[in-house]
């Protein structure tokens, strides 16, 4: 069992937490203090617009950059007092990919694999070509890295991150810059991963983050504005449900408006209602249950009414740089007419 | 991930040394360390051919010429080859692939040294300089000069009469007159190392790199001599007083160079393990 295993089930910390942590370029704040916690054997997606800040939290991580305070913290160890032992337990996909041109994808394997892991050169070898079949290089293993089109390359970052079996996988947009076919297959990848480590990913594509992620984070211009299970964003803190019913259903809809844990019912076609409910635990287990008690209706459709995921994030980041312009123009004080 | 491969345990910020060395040596050999060898036996046929244009050529000369043009030739060519050890690794963002797995950045600079040793001091220094010598002695073995057999191992491995100031054998002379300028070649890879920590642009590197040895010859050639044998400007001192058949120390400059190449590498893990990829 590595040290760091062994850290992590002694203390039962999170995969990555990062608290306060703050970054500045010369005067340019990039992080404003920003917390968040990854859970072990998660899917993370962390989402934000350009130059939010996505890329340098991953760098900070990874120890590429130095925190300018706060702290970081990977499978319990500190991103910069156990640098090394941080960077042992993650495999880490760079958002612009770079390799020696002169290696081959099997040699960058190799190279890599040698960094983490201890045996024996047959059995190191054994585990490369497992790799390579894993992430669908057989054929390419011996082609330079030069000579590698966009995808192959990305197909081999993502391989390369996990040939040292890290327990953490950070990805900084894997599926940028693909075609449908190739994001397809790096989805593929990343989908038989997670049942192995904990992926921190980041990336623009808001399908990737709904297909993948079991929890998210919203960064923009350095903070953190919205966070937790995907399920949660997808549904709403009360809840909404989609219920469409046949019949006379008046006198249902309004002894229902009338339940505790019901908020508002709204239709939303001719048949069809948005139930919004304040206690989703109650809503699950009474709200069908009162529905099919009712002689006069029929249920034909009941599920919980889901926004996408776009819509969430849109609504996040123009809030977040509406408050953006509102300070600055409080900053710069009423205009003066002359 | 099978039962018989476990994780590497060190968390030493040397760790990674051993590869990133092999990775760095492979670069030179086999290629470089020939185009490297090949420009030194290139420097000395085209001395060779100046040298015999000459009437009543001597062989000290030829020394000369060979020497000073082969330094100079072995210090622009190492500038111009190690420019990138580090800078373009940063540029091109391979140092950031190598940093992001669990190896020390301290490691990383020193391979880079590291690796080079071998290719400075067999393929640059080592082959052109025996390759020099037996041609030299040829040269004179062929009666084209007026120098005997003996007189030319005078030249190259005595300079002259005034061995009680080194008090080494007539080879070790010479040996010691190739060690000096392996030395100097070492502390160009070290500079231009520190160099590619410090700056950003690879032609600031590259024209720095430049200037870097001709300052090391102003300071050695113009600065008082207790301050002057305090920096590696004594190397070249040394190595221009050996060509000229001028007695000169060997062991005490090198020895003062090796602890400059320690501080500059010293100096390049610090700036490296601040240096934000």
């Amino acid at each position: 069992m590595s040290t760091v295993t062994a850290h992590i089930e002694a203390h039962g910390q999170p995969a990555i937490a990062v608290h306060g942590l703050r970054k500045r370029f010369g005067r340019t704040d990039v992080l404003h203090g920003i917390d968040l916690e990854v859970p072990r054997n998660s899917v993370f997606g962390f989402l934000g617009p350009n130059g939010a800040g996505k890329s340098t939290t991953m760098k900070i991580l990874v120890g590429l950059l130095r925190p300018t305070d706060g702290s970081a913290a990977v499978c319990g160890l500190d991103t910069v007092r156990d640098s090394v032992a941080v960077r042992a337990s993650i495999g880490y996909l760079p958002q612009d990919s770079s390799y020696w041109r002169h290696l081959t994808v099997r040699g960058v394997l190799a190279f890599t694999a040698r960094r983490y892991l201890d045996g024996s050169r047959s059995d190191l070898r054994r585990h490369v070509d497992d790799t390579i079949e894993q992430a669908g290089l057989s054929s390419l293993a011996n082609r330079r890295v030069a000579k590698l089109s966009g995808g192959e390359r990305q197909r081999l970052g993502v391989a390369q991150a996990w040939v040292g079996r890290p327990e953490v996988l950070i990805l900084d947009e894997p599926s940028a810059g693909l075609d449908p076919e190739g994001r397809h297959e790096i989805l593929e990848l990343l989908d038989r991963l997670r049942e192995q480590a904990t992926i921190f990913f980041s990336t623009h594509i808001l399908e990737d983050v709904e297909r993948l992620s079991d929890t998210i984070a919203v960064l923009d211009r350095g903070r953190i504005v919205a966070s937790g299970p995907i399920d949660t964003f997808l549904m709403g803190e009360t809840g909404q449900y989609s219920l469409t019913l046949n019949g006379s259903s008046d006198g249902f809809l309004a002894a229902l408006a009338e339940a505790p844990w019901v908020d508002s019912v709204e239709p939303t076609a001719e048949t069809t209602w948005n139930i919004t409910v304040t206690d989703r635990t109650a809503a699950e287990h009474l709200l069908l249950r009162s529905v099919v008690g009712h002689r006069d209706v029929q249920v034909v459709d009941f599920r919980p009414a889901r926004r996408s995921l776009e819509e969430i994030y849109l609504e996040l980041t123009e809030a977040t740089a509406q408050a953006a312009d509102d300070q600055a123009a409080d900053e710069q004080g009423p205009a003066v007419v002359e | 991930m099978p039962a018989s491969l476990s994780r590497v345990q060190s968390q030493s910020r040397l760790r990674g040394i051993g590869g990133l060395t092999l990775a760095e040596f492979l670069r030179w050999f086999p290629w470089r360390v020939l185009v490297f060898a090949a420009s030194g036996v290139a420097v000395l046929v085209f001395a060779r051919v100046v040298w015999a244009a000459e009437e009543n050529a001597k062989l000290a000369p030829l020394l000369y010429i060979f020497f000073s043009l082969w330094v100079a030739v072995l210090v622009l060519s190492t500038v111009a080859t190690t420019q990138g050890a580090v800078s373009s690794e940063i540029e091109e963002g391979t140092a950031a692939w190598l940093i992001a797995k669990p190896i020390g950045r301290p490691a990383f600079v020193l391979s880079k040294f590291a690796g080079a040793i071998p290719a400075v001091l067999i393929g640059m220094v080592g082959i052109p300089g025996a390759i020099a010598r037996v041609v030299l002695k040829r040269a004179a073995d062929n009666g084209d000069t007026d120098f005997t057999a003996a007189q030319v191992m005078d030249v190259i491995a005595n300079s002259s009469s005034r061995d009680e100031y080194m008090n080494l054998p007539s080879m070790s002379r010479y040996l010691g007159l190739l060690a000096l300028i392996g030395t100097l070649m070492l502390l160009v890879v070290a500079v231009m190392i520190l160099l590619g920590c410090v700056v950003r642009a690879q032609t600031a590197v590259l024209g720095l790199g430049i200037a870097a040895p001709v300052g090391l010859l102003l300071v050695g050639q113009l600065a008082p001599t207790a301050v002057a044998e305090l920096t590696p400007g004594w190397v070249l001192t040394s190595i221009v007083d050996i060509i000229s058949d001028n007695p000169a120390p060997v062991l005490a400059p090198i020895l003062v160079t090796v602890v400059w190449i320690w501080v500059t590498l010293a100096g390049a893990v610090l700036l490296f393990s601040r240096r934000e990829l």
